[in-house]
């Protein structure tokens, strides 16, 4: 068994192809990254996720040859992760009433949006993870990969398969539509 | 570790492998014949467009309908106009569908689609698709009349007034034949420029009087298809005999058309 540990991403795909080790070692890197943002942009949770992400790797692992070079792998995992996470939805109706985003993810957002010092830290990371369930899932999908998930306008447009200028537009009118159901909360901005 | 774990035995247990290269690169091959063909097909349906309204005689509507907007309506190349929405949107999913084609926004792909699409458009009228389609259309389907046989159509109404057919010389009178009989045109009296259209072309179109065994012609105009000319004169000028002598003005007043051109 080969050390795959100072790989690239790229360079484990081109050898996941004929050595199931190196793929594993991708799905280690990858495996609660992806967890986690399916949390942040959905309601699934216990076995429902699980079910998931062995769907998503299992699909990563089967169209490993069309990868796309110019792209980053991490790009390609999550697109594939947004879109099986959308048919996941589709496919299964019922999930859960209410879902908590860790406060340290809430927080990211709440700096985002100049929130006024003098609410309380709680009440005010509450406000946001219902204001956020509230938006539509475009603008909730750009919220967390911008200020969650760190990703560059450049990723989010590859993820999302979405001109630039969209993702731009979409953050923008994501933090203003949050910001109104903030305030229509008595949120202070 | 759980998922992991599970994923090697889902893996392993199903015996899941990863997809050949070739079969990415068939489906990238299908994709792209999809979006080519999109791009002729819409291209032949322009060109088809400009072939059926580049023959439609505009300028005549008056001669042969009770309004602009019924000719519009019967003359407008409907079915080529859908069919070129329809390729349009195929190729816009297409490139849409492109590695990188969600980078660009939606009115540079329509554009660019637009542009393509209509480049190839006026190439294939040019190379004479545009009436190959629409007249090979016409002669084996029903339900599509070509531009041909819709302007012959209009024109053959001897009641109202209008004649279509060809025209041949004998013993210095001219003829015109339609529905498999010929009628001499009335031509003591005929002006030269009707004298000339009879002689330069093969087919007329009159708008005259049936008498006992021939027409008397009040306006003439030859009957043409342009094939492949984008910027040809392809509507002639009404020519009528208007301006002449109040006996023939007035023998010519009863004809529907005429009446309406004054």
């Amino acid at each position: 068994m080969g050390d795959f540990s100072h790989k690239t991403d790229e360079q484990l795909v081109s050898l996941s192809i004929d050595d199931k080790e190196a793929f594993w070692v991708l799905v280690k890197r990858y495996q609660e990254k992806l967890s986690r943002y399916i949390r942040r942009i959905s309601l699934i949770r216990g076995d429902g996720l699980e079910d998931l992400l062995q769907d998503i790797f299992i699909k990563v692992y089967v169209n490993l040859n069309s990868f796309d070079t110019g792209l980053k792998f991490s790009s390609w995992i999550y697109r594939i992760t947004h879109n099986e996470t959308i048919s996941y939805i589709r496919k299964n109706k019922k999930h859960e009433d209410s879902v908590l985003i860790p406060d340290e993810d809430l927080e990211l957002i709440a700096s985002e949006i100049s929130i006024e010092e003098d609410f309380s830290k709680k009440d005010i990371l509450r406000n946001i993870n219902e204001c956020i369930f509230m938006l539509k899932d475009k603008y909730r999908e750009v919220l967390v990969l911008k200020f969650i998930e760190d990703k560059s306008y450049e990723e989010i447009s590859d993820i999302l398969r979405v001109p630039t200028s969209t993702v731009g537009t979409h953050i923008n009118r994501a933090k203003k539509l949050l910001k109104k159901e903030l305030l229509s909360k008595g949120v202070e901005i | 570790m759980k998922t992991l774990e599970q994923l090697k035995k889902n893996i392993e247990n199903k015996n899941i492998k990863p997809k050949s290269k070739s079969s990415f690169l068939y489906k990238e091959w299908f994709m792209w014949s999809i979006g080519i063909g999109s791009i002729v097909l819409g291209g032949v349906s322009v060109s088809a467009s400009i072939f059926v309204i580049k023959n439609t005689q505009w300028a005549m509507h008056n001669l042969t309908h009770d309004s602009l907007f019924i000719f519009v309506l019967e003359y407008l190349p409907i079915i080529w106009l859908v069919f070129f929405m329809v390729f349009i949107f195929l190729a816009y999913l297409f490139f849409r569908h492109t590695k990188k084609g969600y980078k660009y926004n939606f009115m540079l792909v329509v554009g660019g689609v637009l542009l393509l699409t209509f480049i190839f458009g006026v190439i294939s009228f040019t190379a004479g698709f545009g009436s190959l389609v629409d007249r090979g259309l016409g002669k084996r389907t029903s339900f599509y009349k070509d531009i041909e046989k819709r302007g012959q159509e209009d024109w053959r109404r001897s009641e109202e007034g209008l004649f279509i057919g060809k025209v041949f010389v004998e013993d210095d009178k001219y003829f015109l034949t339609f529905d498999g009989e010929a009628f001499e045109i009335k031509s003591d009296d005929m002006p030269e420029y009707f004298i000339n259209i009879l002689n330069e072309s093969e087919r007329v179109r009159v708008v005259g009087i049936l008498e006992d065994d021939g027409i008397y012609p009040c306006m003439m105009f030859p009957f043409e298809i342009e094939e492949k000319k984008i910027f040809s004169q392809s509507a002639p000028k009404n020519r009528n005999e208007i301006n002449l002598d109040a006996e023939r003005s007035n023998k010519c007043r009863g004809v529907r058309p005429y009446a309406k051109l004054q």
